[in-house]
C-alpha cells in the first residue's frame, strides 16, 4: 500500500511520518509517537476514549485517519500538563474521586478541557453535555461532573 | 510564669531582667550573642536588624526589651534546622542575592515574615514587604527573585509534606494510582508492545450449534504476513478452560455450541494480516438445533447441549412449612419476573500478551484472578504450573466480567508455539461475543402474609440462562436461591432455581452476582403485597426486615452487623424532607422504593484462599503484596490504606504489587465484593506481624527493649525518651528484602443446606451460608409521561450498609457507578441473540448510561460495624447495582398503576393506548 507523509504538531511538537494511507490517527499516535494515553474502547466513535483535539475540536482519533492530520495541530493527554505540574483538571480529578479504572479518563479529561476552553462558565447540564460522547462504566460520572464543576470559573479550587 | 515576667527568643524563654533598658537589638548581641541580627544605623533606618516578633518582621532597634513581655521573638539563627538550610536561605544563596551579606539577615527575616503570611506572594507584595530594608549592593533584582524562589521551595515543601500521610481506615485518601491515570500514563494491555511481537486474531463459530466437519486453514495461510495457524489439535494439553467445570474449549475441535467458540488462532506480523487470515479460514459445519432459551432447550427430546442433558444444577431449598403457610396467608400475592442478560462493557476491551523465554509463558493481560488464569493456562500448555506466570496488567474495569479468561490461554499458546512474543487484542465486538455475561432469569412468585402484615410464606422457582457453558451458573443459582426471598424475615419457604444451558453467549459473574435477578423479582413482590395491604411500602418492609438475630431463609442466624432496619429508616427520613421536583418531560412525578441485600465472600462452605505479604526494602519503602485485582474499585489503595494505618507508616512509601501469580499470594477471584474483608483482615494481620518483626530488629540492633520502640512515619522512635532510633532507609539497608507472609483464616461457613430446615432456626452457628452480608435501600424519584412513553429518574437516593467504610470517597464512587449500572439494567441495557449473533454487539447498542442520563444520586451510609471485618469493614460495591431497578418499576406503578414485570423497561410497557 501506497505511504503518505504526514506532517503535524502534536503536543507543542512537530513531527513527520510516513505512514499507510487507511492508517487511523489513533494508531499513528500509539503505535508510532508512543502517547499510548489515548486509548480504544471500541474503534467505531461510540465511546470517546479515544477523544484528542485536533486544531482545537475534539475528534475521536479512532475514526480520523492519519493522513487527515496532515498539517494540524494535535492535542493528547499527555500535552494536558506541562512537565510535573498537572492541568487543574487533572489536580480535581485525583482529588475529586473521578477515577476509577481510568481508561475512560484521559479522553474524558480532553472533552472537559475542550468544554471550559470555549465555555469556562458551563453549568451541569453543559457539562453533562461536553462529556456525553465519553462512555465511563465505573463512576457513574457523578465525580467526574463534579471534579469539572470545580475548576470552572468563579469557583473555588480554580487555580490560574 | 512564663509570658508574665520573661519572653521567647527562638523558643527558649528568656526573664526580662528588672530595670532592663536595651533595646531588643542590644539585647541580642550582647547578652544572648546572637550576633546574626546587624546593627546598620541603630535607628530604625537601614532593616539590617530586622527579626520577627509575634509573626511580625520588627527592627530590633526600635523595640524595647522591657516592652516584650510575653513576645515570642524569632532571630535568623532560629532558621536553618538540623544542619539544613532554610528554603529562603538556599534561594538567597543560590540566585546570587547575596554580596557584602550586611542586610542579608534582615531581608530574609522580612521576606519569612511575608511568606510565612502568604505563601505566594507576588512581585509587589515583596517589595512592600522589604520597603524598610536597604541594600547598597545588589540592586534589589535578585533579592526579590530569591524571595519568590524561597516561596516556591516552602510551597513545594510544604506540598510534599502533605504528601507524608499515615493513612487511617475512615478516611479519604487519594487513590495511588490516580495521578498516573490522569495523566494517561499506566500501562493497559494494549499499551504493551515487544521486539518481533505477533498478533493474534480468532477465527470464531459461525453458528451457535454444530458438529464441525472440517477446518479448512489453507488459504489462510498463503495471507502474506500470515505466520501460524493453530487448530485444536496443537493444543498440547487440556483444551478446555472454565472456573468450575472446565469444558469450554480453547479451540473448539469437534463441537460449537455458541458464536463466540472459537476455532482457529491466526498468529500473524500484523494485525491486518491476522484478521485477514482469520476471515480466510473455511469451516463446514453439520448443524445442530439451536436453542435460545431454558424453555426451547428444557423441552423433551431436544439436543443435548453437553453429554450430561441440559440442566446444569437444579437447586432446592425448604424452610418451615409453605404449602400449610400459603394456605393460611391472608393474602396471596404471585408474580412472574424476567430479566435479562447482561453485558459488562468494561471500557477496556479483553486481551493478553505472552511472553515466551527460558520455559517460562508470561501472559499480561487485565483478569480478576492471576493465579486462576495461570492454572488454566499451564493445564492448557502441559506446563507446571510454576512455568506460568501471570500479571495483572492495569485493568480498565471488570465487574466479573474478567473472572473466565478469553483470549489469555491463546496467547500463552502462540508465544509458546512460535517462540515469539504474541499480542491478542479483542475489538469491542469480540469481547461482547466471547465474554460471560450476567444470567438471564425467569421468576415466578408466590408471596403470602397475614393481615398484620407479616410474610408468612414465599415460593419462588426460577429458571436461570447459564448460556452455552457452565461457567459460574452454579454459584449463580446459588445465589438466586438463598437471596431469593430479599433481606426480609419468611419463615415458610420453598425455593427451586434450575440453571439451564443454552445456544446463549456463556453467563457468568456480573457485578450482583444471581441477587439482582432476584432482587428485582422480591421487591416487586413485595411493593404489590404492600399495596393491597394498603399499607406503606417502606413501613411494611421495616415490619418484616431481617435483623441480627432472625434466620434467613437459608436457616443463617444473624450475627452483628446487620443494617438493614438503619439502611430503611435513613432513607424514610431522607424521602420525608425531600421536596419533589417539577416535571421536565411534561409527565408525573412519583417515588419507588426497594431493598436488598447481598453475601460479602463466596461463603457456602467453599474454601476462602487469602493471605498478603510485606516487604522492606533497601531504600525504606515497603512493598505490599496483594493478591486482589485493582480494576478501578481501588483496592490497591485500599489495602495500602489498612497497612500504612497498622504499621503507622507513610501511605506513599508503601508500593503495592497486586495478582502477580509470582509474587502473590494466591487469594482466589476477586469477586463477591470478598476482598476488603479477606484481603483487608490478612494485609492487618500482616501488617500487625512485620511491624512487630521490624521492631524486633531495631531492638536487637540497638539493644532497646521492643516495647519500648515504635514505628512512626520513616522513623523508629524510642517511646520512653521520644528519640528517632533508626529509620526505616537504614534499616532496610540492614535487612534488605526481609518478607513477611500471613494468611488470614476466615470465619467458617457452611454450604447451603438442602435438607429441611425448620421454621425458627435455633441453633446458632449452623448454616452459616456467608460470614458477612451487606444490606441496602434506595429510593428513586421518577417522572413518567404516559402519552408519549416517556420516563426520566431525576433523583436517586442509595442508603448502604457498609460496615466501617475504608475510604469514604471510594464507597460513595462504588455507589454511584453502581446505581449507574442498575439505572442501565431498568432503563435501556439488553443483551439477546439473533439467529446466534449478538443483537447488542457494540457499545452504541448496548444503550450503557451516559453522563447526560445520569440523575442526582445521594448517598446515605449506614456503618454498622462487621464484628470480624478488618475495622468493621466488611465489602460493598455490589449491591448499589440491585436495588435501583425493582425502585423504579415500583416507582412506575406508583405513578400510573401499571405491573411491569421485565426489565429493561420499554415505552409501550407504560405507554397510554390510544383506545
Ligand atoms: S475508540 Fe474511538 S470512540 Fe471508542
Ligand atoms: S473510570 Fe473506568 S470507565 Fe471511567
Ligand atoms: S539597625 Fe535597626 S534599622 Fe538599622
Ligand atoms: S548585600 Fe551588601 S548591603 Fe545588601
Amino acid at each position: 500500500m501506497a505511504k503518505v507523509k504526514v506532517e503535524f504538531k502534536v503536543n507543542g511538537r512537530e513531527y513527520s511520518r510516513e505512514v499507510e494511507a487507511a492508517t487511523r490517527l489513533l494508531d499513528l499516535l500509539r503505535n508510532e509517537l508512543g502517547l499510548i494515553g489515548t486509548k480504544e474502547g471500541c474503534g467505531k466513535g461510540e465511546c470517546g476514549t479515544c477523544t484528542v483535539l485536533m486544531d482545537g475540536k475534539p475528534v475521536n482519533s479512532c475514526l480520523v485517519l492519519a493522513p487527515q492530520a496532515n498539517g494540524r495541530e494535535i492535542l493528547t493527554i499527555e500535552g494536558l500538563s506541562s512537565g510535573d505540574r498537572l492541568h487543574p483538571l487533572q489536580d480535581a480529578f485525583i482529588k475529586k474521586g473521578a477515577v476509577q479504572c481510568g481508561y475512560c479518563t484521559p479522553g474524558i479529561l480532553i472533552s472537559a478541557y475542550y468544554l471550559l476552553k470555549n465555555n469556562p462558565r458551563p453549568n451541569r447540564d453543559d457539562i453533562k453535555e461536553g462529556i456525553s460522547g465519553n462512555l465511563c462504566r465505573c463512576t457513574g460520572y457523578v465525580k467526574i461532573i463534579e471534579a469539572i464543576e470545580s475548576v470552572t470559573e468563579g469557583r473555588e479550587g480554580h487555580e490560574e | 510564669m512564663p509570658g508574665e515576667t520573661g519572653f521567647w527568643i527562638n523558643g527558649i524563654e528568656k526573664a526580662i531582667p528588672k530595670g532592663e533598658t536595651r533595646n531588643l537589638l542590644e539585647f541580642l548581641r550582647e547578652e544572648m550573642r546572637l550576633l546574626g541580627c546587624k546593627d546598620g544605623c541603630s535607628e530604625g533606618h537601614c532593616g539590617a536588624c530586622t527579626v520577627i516578633v509575634d509573626g511580625k518582621a520588627r527592627l530590633a532597634c526600635r523595640t524595647m526589651v522591657s516592652e516584650l513581655k510575653g513576645a515570642r521573638v524569632e532571630t535568623i539563627e532560629n532558621l536553618a534546622k538540623n544542619g539544613e538550610l532554610h528554603p529562603l536561605q538556599v534561594a538567597f544563596s543560590e540566585t546570587g542575592a547575596i554580596q557584602c551579606g550586611f542586610c542579608t539577615p534582615g531581608m530574609i527575616m522580612s521576606a519569612k515574615a511575608l511568606i510565612d503570611k502568604n505563601p505566594d506572594p507576588s512581585e509587589e507584595q515583596i517589595k512592600k514587604a522589604l520597603q524598610g530594608n536597604l541594600c547598597r549592593c545588589t540592586g534589589y533584582i535578585k533579592i526579590v527573585e530569591a524571595v519568590k524562589l524561597g516561596a516556591r521551595y516552602i510551597r513545594e515543601q510544604r506540598e510534599e509534606k502533605e504528601k507524608d500521610i499515615i493513612a487511617r481506615v475512615g478516611e479519604n485518601i487519594v487513590k495511588n494510582d490516580a495521578v498516573a491515570k490522569a495523566r494517561g500514563e499506566p500501562f493497559y494491555v494494549d499499551d504493551l508492545f515487544r521486539e518481533n511481537m505477533l498478533y493474534g486474531k480468532l477465527h470464531l463459530s459461525n453458528e451457535p450449534h454444530a458438529r464441525l466437519i472440517q477446518v479448512d486453514i489453507e488459504e489462510a495461510l498463503q495471507v502474506r504476513g500470515v505466520v501460524r495457524i493453530l487448530t485444536a489439535k496443537d493444543i498440547p494439553g487440556r483444551n478446555a478452560f472454565g472456573l468450575k467445570i472446565p469444558h469450554q474449549p480453547v479451540l473448539a475441535g469437534d463441537k460449537v455450541r455458541f458464536t463466540g467458540d472459537p476455532i482457529a488462532l491466526v498468529l500473524a506480523e500484523s494485525k491486518e494480516a491476522a484478521k485477514e487470515g482469520a476471515e480466510k479460514i473455511k469451516v463446514i459445519y453439520e448443524k445442530l438445533p439451536a436453542y435460545f432459551s431454558p424453555t426451547d432447550s428444557l423441552e423433551e427430546g431436544a439436543e443435548k447441549i453437553h453429554a450430561g442433558g441440559n440442566v446444569l444444577t437444579e437447586l432446592k431449598i425448604k424452610k418451615g412449612d409453605p404449602e400449610k403457610a400459603m394456605q393460611e396467608a391472608d393474602i396471596v400475592v404471585e408474580g412472574e419476573y424476567t430479566t435479562p442478560f447482561g453485558e459488562h462493557a468494561y471500557l477496556e476491551p479483553d486481551g493478553g500478551l505472552a511472553e515466551y523465554l527460558d520455559g517460562l509463558i508470561t501472559v499480561w493481560c487485565p483478569n480478576q484472578g492471576a493465579h486462576q488464569f495461570r492454572e488454566m493456562i499451564a493445564a492448557s500448555l502441559n506446563l507446571p504450573l510454576e512455568k506460568v506466570r501471570v500479571i495483572t496488567t492495569k485493568t480498565g474495569g471488570a465487574f466479573g466480567g474478567r473472572e473466565e479468561p478469553t483470549v489469555q490461554i491463546h496467547c500463552a499458546l502462540g508465544a509458546m508455539l512460535t517462540g515469539r512474543p504474541v499480542k491478542i487484542i479483542l475489538s469491542r465486538e469480540e469481547t461482547i461475543r466471547m465474554s460471560t455475561k450476567r444470567h438471564a432469569a425467569k421468576m415466578h412468585y408466590r408471596t403470602g402474609v397475614n393481615k398484620e402484615g407479616k410474610i408468612i410464606a414465599g415460593e419462588a422457582k426460577i429458571y436461570s440462562d447459564t448460556g452455552a457453558y457452565a461457567s459460574l451458573g452454579e454459584p449463580v443459582a446459588l445465589r438466586h436461591t438463598a437471596f431469593a426471598m430479599g433481606p426480609y424475615v419468611v419463615p415458610n419457604v420453598k425455593v427451586q432455581t434450575f440453571s439451564v444451558y443454552t445456544n446463549n453467549t456463556p453467563a457468568g459473574a456480573f457485578r450482583g452476582f444471581g441477587s439482582p435477578q432476584v432482587n428485582f423479582g422480591a421487591e416487586l413482590q413485595m411493593d404489590r403485597i404492600a399495596r393491597k395491604l394498603n399499607m406503606d411500602p417502606l413501613e411494611f418492609r421495616l415490619k418484616n426486615a431481617l435483623e441480627e438475630g432472625e434466620a434467613t431463609i437459608t436457616g443463617h442466624i444473624l450475627g452483628g452487623g446487620v443494617g438493614f432496619k438503619e439502611c430503611l429508616k435513613r432513607l424514610k427520613e431522607t424521602l420525608q424532607k425531600e421536596k419533589i421536583p417539577q416535571p421536565q418531560i411534561g409527565g408525573k412525578m412519583g417515588i419507588g422504593i426497594a431493598g436488598g441485600y447481598k453475601n460479602v465472600g463466596m461463603g457456602a462452605g467453599l474454601p476462602e484462599k487469602t493471605g498478603s505479604g510485606l516487604q522492606i526494602n533497601p531504600d525504606g519503602t515497603l512493598t505490599l503484596f496483594v493478591g486482589c485485582v485493582d480494576s478501578g474499585q481501588g483496592s490497591d489503595t485500599a489495602m495500602a490504606q489498612i497497612a500504612s494505618g497498622v504499621l503507622n507508616c507513610f501511605f506513599r512509601d508503601i508500593k503495592v504489587v497486586s495478582a502477580d501469580s509470582a509474587l502473590t499470594p494466591d487469594v482466589g477471584v476477586t469477586t463477591a465484593s470478598r476482598m476488603v474483608f479477606l484481603s483487608g483482615n490478612s494485609v492487618a494481620g500482616c501488617a500487625r506481624e512485620f511491624k512487630e518483626k521490624l521492631i524486633g530488629e531495631v531492638a536487637e540492633k540497638k539493644k532497646i527493649e521492643p516495647a519500648d520502640l515504635d514505628l512512626k512515619g520513616r522513623d523508629f522512635l524510642k517511646k520512653s525518651t521520644g528519640d528517632r532510633v533508626m529509620t526505616l532507609k537504614e534499616l532496610g539497608k540492614l535487612i534488605p528484602n526481609l518478607r513477611h507472609d500471613f494468611v488470614y483464616q476466615p470465619p467458617e461457613t457452611h454450604p447451603l443446606s438442602l435438607e429441611d430446615i425448620p421454621e425458627k432456626p435455633i441453633e446458632k452457628g449452623e448454616n452459616h451460608l456467608h460470614f458477612a452480608y451487606c444490606f441496602g435501600a434506595q429510593g428513586v424519584i421518577v417522572e413518567v409521561n404516559e402519552g408519549k412513553g416517556k420516563l426520566k429518574v431525576h433523583k436517586v437516593f442509595a442508603a448502604h450498609d457498609v460496615g466501617r467504610q475504608v475510604n469514604p470517597q471510594g464507597v460513595e464512587s462504588q455507589i454511584q457507578g453502581g446505581v449507574a449500572m442498575g439505572l442501565g439494567y431498568v432503563l435501556s441495557e439488553n443483551y439477546f441473540l439473533k439467529d446466534g449473533f449478538p443483537v447488542q454487539n457494540n457499545l452504541a447498542r448496548l444503550k450503557i448510561l451516559r453522563a447526560r442520563d445520569m440523575p442526582e444520586v445521594v448517598s446515605i451510609i449506614v456503618e454498622d460495624n462487621h464484628p470480624e471485618g478488618p475495622f468493621g469493614a466488611k465489602g460493598m460495591a455490589e449491591l448499589p447495582g440491585g436495588p435501583v431497578a425493582p425502585a423504579v418499576v415500583n416507582a412506575i406503578y406508583n405513578i400510573t398503576g401499571k405491573i411491569i414485570s421485565r426489565l429493561p423497561v420499554q415505552p409501550e410497557d407504560f405507554r397510554e393506548k390510544d383506545e
